[in-house]
């Protein structure tokens, strides 16, 4: 890739992103499916892998029905693997929220450890796993 | 899309987040001439639960009797900007916020949302034009939701 391409397609990968945490954050799940592939993998630790993106965003959904989520994600380090392929590691910190009492579920923090693909002229996400550093669950 | 080149593109981004990182400085050191210089004349702040404020003198003056005797800290990430013409875009930002007692140094509200912004390219230069915060979630002393805290010395 020239710097050029390199550099749009870093922006497309950074709004992607964007587009995924706030997606999550304002519970947009039509939103949140479309920006993975149909054949997406999130592979968090200590959860069973979860295939394919409509499946993924509806087990989303019902695990944080009544909870509030602030996702915010930071310092992205990205490398692309061919003109259609990337990986990235974004440093990341949540927050959850009992939506009725606004008491504070989880704080948390770690690395979004993700890949990308481009299909049909738009970044997506087609993995992601997020590995914690620390976490502190009140619940 | 607009009918812009790539280099044209990443050149306004870096712009655009290069004033956002200016306004988001001016507010908490209340750099308040720096602040003013970021809008555009026809600017109009509109967040949700408060009054429109139009033009930049009708906000500064909302937002200096709001953080009155209060030091704040704004903190913006991965913004989603995209672009109408080459002089015309809209960004969203999610944010974070902290008020504390500018005294006491206790916490008043915490705050999280998201930043829902209209830039133009003045004379060269990009200015904010619209700006509407659009609040998720947000804790406050009054309300009773903060947690508890330990006294700083």
């Amino acid at each position: 890739m020239t710097d050029l391409e390199r550099m749009a397609a870093l922006e497309d990968i950074f709004r992607l992103k964007a587009r995924r945490d706030r997606a999550l954050d304002t519970r947009d799940w039509e939103t949140y499916t479309a920006l993975h592939v149909p054949d997406h993998v999130s592979q968090n630790e200590g959860e069973e892998p979860r295939s394919g993106a409509r499946d993924n965003a509806d087990w989303v959904a019902r695990t944080l029905k009544g909870i509030l989520t602030v996702h915010h994600s930071h310092t992205p380090e990205i490398t692309f693997e061919s003109e259609t392929t990337a990986r990235g590691v974004w440093g990341m910190e949540d927050l959850l929220f009992d939506e009725a009492s606004k008491r504070l579920l989880l704080h948390g923090f770690g690395f979004y450890h993700e890949r990308y693909e481009k299909r049909d002229g738009q970044w997506l996400f087609c993995w992601r796993q997020l590995r914690r550093t620390v976490v502190n669950d009140y619940r | 899309m607009a009918d812009m080149t790539d280099i044209e593109r990443l050149v306004a981004l870096e712009e655009i987040r290069l004033l956002k990182a200016r306004r988001d400085q001016a507010i908490d050191t209340k750099n308040w001439e720096l602040y003013h210089s970021l809008h555009a004349p026809h600017h109009v702040s509109h967040n949700e639960g408060l009054p429109r404020w139009e033009g930049p003198d009708a906000m500064i003056a909302g937002t200096r009797a709001s953080l009155e005797g209060k030091v704040s800290s704004h903190h913006s990430h991965t913004p989603d900007i995209t672009f109408e013409s080459p002089t015309k875009a809209k960004g969203i930002w999610g944010m974070e916020d902290l008020i504390f007692d500018e005294k006491t140094k206790e916490l008043l509200i915490h705050g999280f949302g998201y930043y829902h912004e209209e830039y133009e390219k003045v004379d060269g230069a990009w200015k904010f034009v619209w700006r509407q915060l659009r609040r998720t979630f947000v804790l406050t002393r009054d309300e009773g939701t903060l947690p508890a805290q330990t006294v700083s010395r």
